[in-house]
């Protein structure tokens, strides 16, 4: 057995503080420095120069830059994300308010996604390279292929729109918001404990859909992943030895958590959901999906480490830069 | 024709330094062959390494040809010596054809487009001169070896360096292989430095064994000696004995 | 043996473009042995064809304003239904594979090459170079890829280029990973020993010895990514960061196509079968060129 080497663990954190730090570089960079325009976005075009000049200064834009990196820096060291510039909300309860809506819808997400997609990669797996495989492949690489902002619009269409199935915007139907007292902010759990099974079912009608659109995405990733991991654990001899007498799911089971907690983490940046209000609810949820895209494109890359921690850091700019991006953002 | 003098090679820096080879001299005369032979990882490899120039953490003086080569060597001193590696699926490039791995050492010194001289050196080996349009793939592992041995002998060098040459082949290629090897010797004059495990290939090839151990030579052997089975050297006997056993 | 003079090397175009064909065949008897994969590949063929001959194949201008017949349902006349402005859908599907292969090739073409040098040259140096290299990437590859893209349409305005740069500036990280993890594995090769044995330059080694090797893999990488960069650019198109209208973008028709979402579902719905269908065409080439190329991924 090899000693623990300090030395290396030393040097990998020295590498992931200047990672961090060129990160943080960057993204101040491109925040503060590229000509968009916060100040006029707020005050408006043709604002008179004092109140422009005044909240450039409320903004601090008007220091110089090193001194507005140092803010930055030491503010997101003290667990502030600063103010989204366009609502004047501190980004940290933007993020509070709509966190228990985004932990309700990812949670419900994962669930699914891993309920359906597991037993499906085993199925492909065990059942290699016969119609099951093939149906599985299909499902997933669909999966992997489909616009998941396109796919929101289609299940409205359908299922609001057309069927009626399902509740639309807002977590809830209007005339029973703020009926269920709010004990975890999940509104699943807080109707059930106060045993308003309207409200539950309700609530479930409207998260259903916004659920299910980013989880078939997620799904498609898990099947496959299972699916490969799977047949790893068949290769083995151990599993082959266990084949003969024991349960084969155990076995294999045990090699994966790890392995869906990095893709449940992956895919839960897709569940990005709004702050409540100001929107609208619901419809957002789905349509923000939209962001999902982008970060499919390398699905079965392992992220890097340093992409995981600093996730969280990239919210408050993804807000920002997406109020900024304009009138064609405004939902319908 | 190669003279070394207290060669010494390390690999790591340290806790981790390890002396692979600790201060080996030795000389070979030109149209001599000399074979190394001693358990694996004594450091058989390493000293040839550093005799063809692929290594360069060594130290100590190499001498080829009369001449003191440099760690970087120049492009006349690389055509010296060249080395015929274990083993042939790894030492020819799997995308490049025939033709190519053959003119390759012409371009690369920057001698022409070398390739009227690829049918030549194949000939040379005795493979037909359809064979340059191949691929390695398509080529058995004795064919293979002759590529590599024709490759090793396009830029004409005096010294050839042979790292268990025949190990990877089966034993009716060997014997083919050994003695294309003996007939080119003849030919060229050429002076053979050679790795093996097996010695009956180094009773068969060598005028002279250097039995090696943990980095140092601990015997020398004639080879008569060696079929005699007049071994005096302890160490040299196990593993003498433990070959035929 | 007559014959012989006239083997070895250069031997002419037609020599070369023999092997080539050759090597053509092969791949594609290979591919029809994955159902799978043909059908993708036969739809990609066919949206190339449908994007060069586009003017010719499209029943309509794409561009071209008929206000009486806007939100038209489909029917025989308009089989895709017709937007807010009257211009036929279907039309504006075909003319928009253009904008998507045109996307899709020059993200290729800026990603592949970037990342395949960035990627050898760190592996084959090593050392300080190394380190440097993949630090630089890892940081990029910790990049959400939408914030350089708003950045660049904040900075350049919004348009067909900036998201092809945008998207390329994310892109490249994985294929140099990819590339930097093959040669690593090539350098320590005895046929890159013997080519130092016989001075080829490090220039040499790298474009003739390692490249060739990294390429297969790299290949298959792109191929896979093209599925993911025709998403990322109709996610911009749908930002409104994307080509910009009258441009028939597909990602931009289903943003436009939400205003009517619930009365005229058309319009919104019909392009994104075109993103899916080519998405998944390009999945299928990459799963079956990775079967195919890819030795050591044993699919089935
Ligand atoms: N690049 C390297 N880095 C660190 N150690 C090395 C390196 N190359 C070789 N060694 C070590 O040097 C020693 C000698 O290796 P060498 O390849 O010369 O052995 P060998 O005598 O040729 O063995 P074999 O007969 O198995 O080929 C071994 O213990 C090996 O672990
Ligand atoms: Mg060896």
């Amino acid at each position: 057995m090899k000693e623990f080497n300090f030395k290396e663990l030393g040097q990998r954190f020295v590498q992931l503080l200047v990672s961090l730090f060129i990160l943080l570089l960057v993204t101040f960079v491109i925040g503060r420095v590229l000509p968009t325009d916060p100040v006029g976005a707020i005050v408006g075009e043709l604002a008179d120069p004092a109140a422009f000049e005044a909240m450039r200064q409320r903004l601090g834009l008007d220091l110089p830059l090193y001194q507005q990196f140092w803010i930055y820096v030491t503010s997101l060291l003290h667990g502030d994300m600063g103010t989204a510039i366009l609502t004047g909300n501190p980004v940290t309860q933007d993020l509070a308010s709509a966190f228990p809506a985004t932990l309700e819808l990812a949670t419900l997400a994962v669930i699914i996604s891993t309920v359906v997609g597991v037993p499906l990669g085993m199925a492909a797996a065990l059942y290699r390279d016969t119609l099951i495989d093939q149906i599985a492949r299909v499902i997933s690489l669909v999966g992997h292929s489909i616009p998941v902002f396109w796919f929101g619009i289609v299940g409205l269409v359908i299922f609001y729109a057309g069927l009626s199935r399902v509740g639309g915007p807002g977590r809830v139907d209007i005339y029973l918001e703020g009926l269920v007292e709010p004990r975890t902010g999940l509104l699943l759990v807080d109707s059930l404990l106060a045993g308003d099974m309207e409200v539950f079912w309700n609530a479930v009608s409207h998260i259903i859909l916004p659920a299910c659109i980013p989880a078939y995405s997620a799904m498609a990733y898990i099947t496959r992943m299972t699916r490969s991991f799977t047949l790893e654990q068949l290769n083995q001899d151990y599993v082959t030895a266990a084949r003969q007498g024991r349960v084969l799911g155990g076995h294999c089971h045990r090699a994966y958590p790890a392995q869906y907690f990095g893709a449940a983490g992956d895919h839960s940046r897709h569940f990005l959901w709004q702050p409540a209000g100001r929107r609208g609810g619901h419809r957002d949820r789905v349509l923000s999906a939209r962001y999902r895209p982008i970060h499919d494109q390398c699905a079965d890359d392992w992220r890097h480490e340093c992409r995981a921690r600093l996730d969280a850091d990239h919210w408050p700019d993804l807000h920002a830069a997406q109020f900024r991006g304009g009138p064609r953002l405004c939902l319908p | 024709m190669i003279e070394v003098e207290n060669l010494e090679v390390a690999f790591g820096k340290g806790d981790d330094r390890k002396q692979v080879v600790k201060s080996v001299s030795f000389k070979v005369a030109k149209g001599e062959t000399l074979g190394i032979v001693g358990e694996s990882g004594c450091g058989k490899s390493t000293v040839l390494r550093s005799l063809a120039g692929l290594d360069r953490h060594w130290t100590g003086r190499i001498a080829l040809a009369g001449q003191d080569v440099a760690k970087e060597r120049t492009k006349q001193q690389f055509e010296l010596a060249q080395m015929v590696f274990q083993d042939p699926y790894g030492s020819i490039h799997p995308r490049h054809r025939i033709e190519r791995v053959l003119a390759e050492l012409l371009r690369a010194m920057q001698r022409g487009e070398g390739w009227d001289r690829v049918v030549p050196a194949l000939e040379r080996v005795g493979l037909p001169a359809a064979f340059a349009e191949r691929f390695p793939h398509e080529l058995s592992g004795g064919q293979r070896q002759r590529v590599a041995i024709a490759r090793a002998l396009m830029l004409a060098p005096q010294i050839l360096l042979l790292d268990e040459p025949t190990s990877a082949l089966d034993v009716s290629v060997q014997a083919e292989v050994l003695n294309l090897l003996s007939d080119l010797r003849e030919e060229q004059q050429l002076t053979y430095v050679l790795v093996s495990h097996d010695l009956s290939v180094i009773a068969h090839m060598c005028d002279r064994v250097l039995v090696m151990k943990e980095g140092v030579f601990v015997d020398e052997l004639t080879p008569e000696a060696f079929r005699g089975g007049e071994i005096t050297q302890a160490y040299s006997k196990t593993l003498f004995e433990a070959s035929f056993l | 043996m007559s014959n012989v003079e006239t083997l070895p090397g250069r031997g002419g175009f037609g020599r070369l473009f023999g092997r080539m064909a050759t090597t053509v065949r092969l791949s594609l008897s290979k591919l029809s042995r994955e159902p799978l994969g043909m059908v993708g590949f036969i739809v990609l063929a066919v949206l190339v064809i449908v994007a060069i001959f586009a003017p010719w194949i499209a029943p309509y201008s794409p561009t071209a304003q008929n206000l009486p017949q806007a939100l038209q349902a489909p029917s025989w006349a308009h089989w895709a239904g017709t937007d807010e402005f009257g211009r036929d859908i279907l039309s504006r599907l075909i003319h928009g594979t253009r904008i998507t292969i045109q996307t899709v090739l020059a993200v290729t073409l800026i990603v592949g090459p970037v990342g395949l040098i960035v990627g050898v040259v760190a592996g084959f140096v090593g050392g300080r170079t190394d380190a440097i290299l993949m630090r630089a990437t890892d940081i990029v590859l910790s990049f959400p890829s939408l914030i350089p893209a708003l950045a660049f349409a904040a900075a350049m305005g919004a348009g067909l280029q900036t998201a092809i740069i945008a998207i390329s500036l994310t892109g490249w990280p994985p294929i140099a990973r990819l590339a930097r993890a093959e040669a690593l594995v090539v350098r320590n090769t005895d046929y890159v020993a013997a080519a130092r044995l016989y001075g080829a330059s490090p220039l040499r080694i790298l474009f003739l010895y390692i490249a060739p090797m990294c390429i297969p893999s790299v290949v298959v990488r792109l191929t896979l990514n093209m599925a993911g960069i025709i998403l990322t650019a109709a996610a911009l198109g749908f930002l409104g960061l994307g080509a910009q209208p009258p441009a028939p973008e597909w990602g931009a028709m289903i943003s436009n196509g939400r205003k009517f979402m619930l009365d005229y579902w058309w319009v919104a719905v019909m392009p994104g079968p075109a993103i899916l269908i080519t998405s998944l065409a390009f999945n299928l080439v990459g799963d079956a060129l990775r079967d195919l190329l890819d030795p050591r991924h044993v699919r089935s």
